[in-house]
Formats: structure tokens, sequence, C-alpha cells
């Protein structure tokens, strides 16, 4: 769906973006993170065409974005990181407007208009004046008005920033729903955990360069590298430890007073016999699970790391 | 008919007048407006009854004063409007949205234009009864004052294509309008001045050739149709006859000067200009356009980044050697020392490159049959290098710098997943590649 060729973007001498490689498969609920001024915006603009790119190439569809405009605008629903509105300008007239921009007939555009404020929930809306909507029924406004074309692709930079967390509840369902309607999904956002909620990959930019990229799953289980499991023990702690030293290749991490942290790579079945033979000695165990790296810290890591990385090079 | 209509409309003046129209604002300033022409109206009253008594048939002058004030006051709001036509869908961040549609940029741009006309038209048609009073008293055509309201239209429609190349030049409001009114400063000049060096090259003999140098004049239309409004004649009556001059000349300004054609050309000319800087404005606003502009720019940049971006197989010194047998030394240069930083930082030195290995004292097998081979790609390479040290800065893409940034990368997180093939990989495999002792060179 989307391919992004080492993308460069520098603005004077300023680099934006640096050598940004990208695929994004149809179907994808794709999301970027990164921290301000990491270059999203940015990147998302050249995509749409809006933006020239110093260099590098982007392909759409199979169709080159900066050869092909008019034909790539087809395919892109596009929601900008501030909701422009226009005063005196009233929810149904607004997307009446973009309608017949589209060269729809007012019929059909009506039609439309009514649906897409139906799955937006905001028909009740139609009538109200678009600046004096809250900003989270505007947000889904322009996700309505980006969808007016029915696009292939949606791209949506930032659509939750300044939401409160039940409109991001809402936005979220809301994607998930235009989703599994078969829409491939591009969204940007500062936020890690907000984006593991709905998409299927992430990439992570920071400086103007994609620092990884892949299926969320493959970057959850590479959080978790030296599978670590905490035991939560009630009582029988010393039970517990004996039991767990004579396990081969299990590393004990840290003993506490009311758990245990062990270090040990092995399938389900084997986990559960290992829980089964700690409950049958006596021993009291509470909790017993996986531990996955918080996916802020995650993000913090990276780009700290990052930063390091970047001292290292100017010394 | 409906959809007759919608396609004939453009949107974005159709938007932009249901906006305008719910505007307090616009109301408040077209009264305001009625207010200015009640005590224009009753000053020019004054003044006349004072000249000529009260002969009502001198009413009539009072046409020529209220239509050429409210030309002045087309002149003044027309780049007020369309200063911040562009600018104005900008701040609301709407622009991006408007590109992202299936309206080209000319629409676009036109639609502000007509906007600018349709909002300034107001105000004409808001004075029509005032002027009014000079034809049902001073007994004037009712075709002159038709013929007002459709000069008035072209006018604003020239004045709002400046306007709105103005504003494309920048964000600034006020500074769109100045620089709108410094255009027509400019555009009179560019109007007048040839007229006069004309007359003074001639010793104001050959004045016939005159009308031909201001058909694009605005003043001049008006000049012409206040003439003909007031006296019945075309202003050709100044000029005399030329149609028994013996030179081509004489025959094509006689027919200049017959008073239709003259503001038929006059009305042409300007629809013309209004096009054209039209156009120019919506090259201006097209992101895509404007990235062709510097397409070349681009063209020469891919060229000297690819084979560094990818570290190409044709090896390090195919470049230097290309380059200044292709007459870009330049660019040949930068590749080398970009290269020679990044084997220093990366502590990879690569074979086969003589400068480098000559310079880390790794003397290596096929570097002497090399050297003898190279002898002359050699002295361009380091001519280049020579010739690099400032260009490197200046530079967008600075091939140097974006090479020290390869080992910044850190591997991707799920490598396995083909779907996400990062850039650096490539790199990595390919300088292996480049490790191949004197393999590239002797090919
Ligand atoms: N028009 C411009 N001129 C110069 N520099 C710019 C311009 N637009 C963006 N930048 C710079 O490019 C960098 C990337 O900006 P960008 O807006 O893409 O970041 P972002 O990831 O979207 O950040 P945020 O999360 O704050 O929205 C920033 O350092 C910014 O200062
Ligand atoms: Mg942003």
């Amino acid at each position: 769906m989307l391919q992004i060729n080492h993308l460069f973007k520098s603005y004077n001498k300023f680099l934006a973006v640096n050598n940004l490689s990208l695929h994004i498969p149809e179907g994808d609920f794709f999301g970027f993170v990164g921290p301000n001024g990491a270059g999203k915006t940015t990147t998302i603009r050249i995509v749409c065409g809006l933006l020239p790119a110093t260099s590098g190439s982007v392909y759409i569809n199979g169709q080159d974005a900066f050869a092909n405009r008019k034909t790539i605008k087809r395919f892109i629903g596009y929601v900008p990181d501030f909701f422009g509105v226009y005063e005196n300008f009233k929810v149904k007239e607004y997307l009446e407007f973009y309608g017949s921009l589209y060269g729809l007939d007012p019929v059909a555009i009506k039609k439309l208009s009514g649906d897409l404020l139906e799955l937006v929930n905001l028909s009740d809306k139609s009538e109200d004046y678009v600046d004096l909507l809250s900003r989270g029924m505007k947000q889904r406004l322009c996700v309505a008005r980006a969808l007016m074309h029915n696009p292939k692709l949606l791209v949506l930079d930032e659509p939750s920033s300044g939401l409160d967390p039940r409109a991001r509840v809402e936005m979220k369902e809301l994607l998930l729903n235009l989703n599994s309607l078969g829409k491939t999904i591009i969204i940007s956002s500062h936020i890690l955990s907000e984006l593991a909620e709905m998409c299927t990959s992430i990439g992570v930019m920071d400086h103007g360069q994609l620092v990884t990229a892949g299926l969320l799953e493959d970057i959850r289980k590479s959080m978790n590298q030296d599978h670590r499991i905490q035991i939560g023990i009630s009582r029988g702690v010393e039970k517990a430890t004996e039991i767990l030293k004579e396990v081969p290749d299990l590393k004990i991490q840290s003993v506490m007073e009311h758990g245990i942290i062990i270090s040990y790579d092995a399938d389900d079945e084997t986990l559960n016999a290992l829980l089964g033979r700690l409950i049958g000695a006596g021993v009291m165990v509470s909790e017993f699970h996986k531990q996955e790296e918080n996916l802020e810290s995650l993000f913090m890591r990276i780009t700290e790391e990052r930063k390091g990385v970047t001292n290292a090079v100017i010394q | 008919m409906p959809s007759f209509s919608r396609k004939l409309i453009n949107p974005i003046l159709r938007k932009d007048v249901k906006i305008q129209a719910r505007s307090m604002k616009f109301a408040w300033s077209l009264f305001a407006y009625e207010m200015v022409l009640a005590v224009i109206f009753a000053l020019s009253m004054a003044v006349i009854s004072e000249v000529s008594g009260s002969d009502y048939k001198s009413v009539v002058s009072l046409f020529p004063i209220i239509a050429i004030a409210q030309l002045g006051i087309i002149a003044l709001v027309v780049p007020i409007v369309t200063a911040s036509s562009i600018s104005g869908e900008r701040e609301r961040q709407t622009f991006d949205i408007l590109l992202m549609t299936p309206l080209s940029p000319f629409r676009i741009v036109f639609g502000k234009v007509t906007t600018a006309v349709v909002r300034v038209m107001f105000f004409v048609i808001g004075s029509v009864p005032i002027m009014a009073i000079s034809f049902t008293y001073g007994g004037m055509s009712w075709g002159v004052l038709f013929l007002f309201i459709l000069l008035c239209i072209v006018y604003a429609f020239f004045l709002g294509s400046i306007g709105i190349f103005c504003s494309t030049i920048s964000r600034k409001a006020i500074l769109c309008v100045l620089l709108a009114f410094g255009f027509y400063a400019v555009l009179a000049v560019i109007a007048i001045v040839p007229n006069f060096v004309f007359l003074l090259a001639s010793d104001f003999d050959y004045v016939w050739e005159m009308p031909l140098f201001m058909m694009t004049n605005p003043v001049l239309i008006f000049l012409e149709f206040f003439y003909w409004a007031m006296t019945g004649e075309g202003i050709s009556a100044e000029f005399g006859d030329f149609s028994d001059r013996m030179d081509v000349m004489g025959p094509v300004s006689s027919f200049v000067l017959q008073k239709n054609v003259m503001i038929i050309f006059n009305i042409l000319g300007l629809i013309g200009i209004s096009i054209l800087m039209m156009k120019l404005s919506a090259r201006r606003i097209d992101p895509v356009r404007s990235s062709k502009r510097q397409e070349k720019r681009f063209a020469k940049m891919n060229a000297m980044n690819q084979p560094m971006q990818m570290q190409m197989a044709p090896g390090p010194l195919m470049q230097p050697m290309q380059a200044p047998m292709m007459g870009q030394p330049l660019y040949g240069g930068q590749f080398v020392q970009g290269q020679m930083m990044n084997q220093a930082m990366m502590g990879q030195p690569m074979q086969g490159q003589m400068m480098n290995s000559a310079m880390m004292g790794q003397p290596m097998q096929g570097q002497m049959m090399n050297q003898a081979m190279m002898g002359q790609p050699m002295q361009g390479q380091m001519m280049n290098q020579a010739m690099m040290g400032q260009s490197m800065q200046g530079q967008m893409m600075n091939p140097a710098m974006m090479n020290q940034q390869t080992p910044e990368v850190p591997t991707p997180v799920a490598p396995g997943d083909s779907r996400f093939a990062p850039p650096m990989q490539e790199t990595n495999a390919v300088n292996e590649n480049q490790t191949i002792p004197g393999g590239i060179i002797t090919k």
C-alpha cells in the first residue's frame, strides 16, 4: 500500500527526515511514534504530497506519489494535526462542501454526509456550527470529512492529542472499526501505549530516523528478551527457591519477601509443569506471569539510547 | 439546473460567500461604506451647487466623482480581501485539506479572486442608488452604468489577481497589502514610462503611437470610459485622425482609437494579465509544482546521494574516476571525502582505495598495480578533494554528514520481518563487498 524509499527532507540545513524507508502493507494499522520534533508530521505531509521531499521516493498503491499526485490524492484521506474549521459553517455544510469538491451530485452528498455523521456518531450535531463543537467532535468530524471520497488509506496526524480519555476511546473504536472495514490506517502519536492498543505494527521515529519498525508482537517479544517471569508467593519462598534452583537453564534473578523473579526460556507446557510442581510442594503461589517491559519505558529507552549514541558521535 | 450551477460556480466562491453572508463584520463594513458614500454625496452636492448654482443638469458630474471614489475603494479593499485569503486558509489549517481534494490549485486561486470580486461588487452595487441620481436627473444613458459595473468587475479581477499573487509571497497580511500597492506602482510606471520615452524620443511628434502602449493600462480604460460617458466621444477625439497616415502605424492606431475597440482591447489586456497572475499564484501554492521547480537540483543531489546511500558495488573508485570525466569534479570529490570520513569513523579501512590505504599505512597487494593503472584518476581524485574543502558545508544533503550517522542506527528490533527492510542493512551488506581487495578495480 505504502512504500517509502530512502526519504530525506531537509529544511535549509536541518535534516528533519533522515533516510527513512518503510513498507506498510494493505489493511495494516500502522502507528508512528516519536517525541516532539521527530519528523512525524514532516513525513506524513511528504507522503500526502503536501511537502516536497529533498530526495527519496514514495509509492502509494504502486504509484509514484510525487509523479502522479492527482491519482494519489484519491487514495488518501488526510486528517492534519490541527483541526481546521471555517467559522460560520454548519457541520452538515462542512461535509457537503468537501463532498462538492469531489464532484458528487447533491443527493449523493446529502446521503453520504448523513451516513458518515452516523459513523462518527455526530448525527445529532449536523445543524450545529462547526467552530462550536468540542475538540473530540471536531476530530471525529474531520475523520468523517477525510472519508468523503472513500479513500483506501487514512492518514491521521495525532488525532487524539488534546482529547479526554473518553474521547480517546471513542476515537480508537472509530479507527478500529474503519480498519476492520478494510482501510489501511497510518496514525502518529507521542504515546506508544496508546498506539499499542490499536495498531498492528509500529514505527518508532526519533531525530528524523526510523529507529525500529515492525509488528507490534515482535516488538513486544523483543521487550522480554530474557524471559522474565514473576512469581508471587504468599508463603514458602525458601521452598520455592530450592525447587527453582534445581531446574536446568533457569536463572533466579531476585528473591523478595513475597516473590521471586526468574529468567526462564520455556514453552507454556513446561511453565505449567513448573507451576504445578511449586503448588504440589505446598508453595502458596498467588501470581505467576511473564513480565513484560512497559511500553513507555521501552520508548524512553530507545530514544535515550539514541541520545547517548548521538553524543558519543559528536565527541 | 442545480448541477449546472454547481459546475459553473467555483465551490470555493460558494463557500466563502456563504461564510461571508453570515459574518457580522461584513455587514458592518457595508454599512460603514454606505455612510462614507453618503458623506461624499453630500459634500459633492454642496460643491456642485456652489459652482453651478441651481442647474439640476450639473448633477451629472456627480457620477464621475462617486465612480472614481469607488475605483479607489476597490483598489484599497481588494488587496485587503485577497491578502488573507490564502494565509487565512493556512491559519485555519484548512489549506492542506483543500490541496488534498481534487480541486486544482488554479481553481483555488480563481475561487479566492472571484470571492474578492464578489465581495467588492457588494460595495459597488450598494452605491448604485446614489449614482442613479446622475442618471435620472442628468439624463445619462443607463448603458453607461451597466458598462461601468462591467469595467469594475474586470478591474477588481485584475487587482484581485495581483493581490492573490502577493498573498502567496508572504504570510503576513499587512505585508501582502503593501506588496500589492507596490505592485500597482510598478505597473503604473511600466504602463506610463514607455509613452513618455516614446514621446520624448519623437519630439512629441508621433503622438498617435501612444495608444498602443496604453492598451493594458487600467487608468486609461477609465479615462476613456469617463471621457466617453461625459462627452459621448471616444478619447481618440483628443488624438485626432490618423487614417490618412501613410505608414503602417497610422491605420493601426486609428483602428485602436475607435472608442469600442480601445475599451475591448483594454479589457482583454487586463483579463490576460489576470490569468497570468493567477497561473503564477497557482504554481506557487502547489507543493508539487514548486518541487518540480527544484527538481533539477534534486536530480543532481540524487545523483550524488545514490552512491553513498547504497554504497553500490561499482565501487568507490569508479566514482572519482567518472566524476572528472563527467565534468562534475565537485560531486566526485565530495563523494571521496564522505567516504574517507566514513571509513575513518567506522574504522573500516576499505582496501582498494589507495588514498586510504596509504594513509593508514596498510600497504596492500594489488595496490601497485592499481596505482599504475589509475595514475590519472588518482590525480583527479586528489584535485577534487582539494577543491572540495569548503563547498561541503553549504550542501543540504551533506554526504559526509549522512555517512557519519550510519553507525548510529541500531539494528531493527525485528530483523526477521522482511516487511520492514531498514535501509541500513543494505548499507552494511554492500560495505562488505567493498572490502574485497582490488576486486572492483581490476575488473
Ligand atoms: N517549515 C519548517 N521549517 C523549518 N523547520 C521545520 C519546518 N517544519 C518542521 N521543521 C522542523 O522539523 C523537525 C520535525 O518536525 P515535525 O513537525 O515533523 O515533528 P513531529 O514529529 O511532527 O513533532 P510533533 O510531535 O511535535 O508534532 C522539527 O525539528 C521542526 O523544527
Ligand atoms: Mg507533528
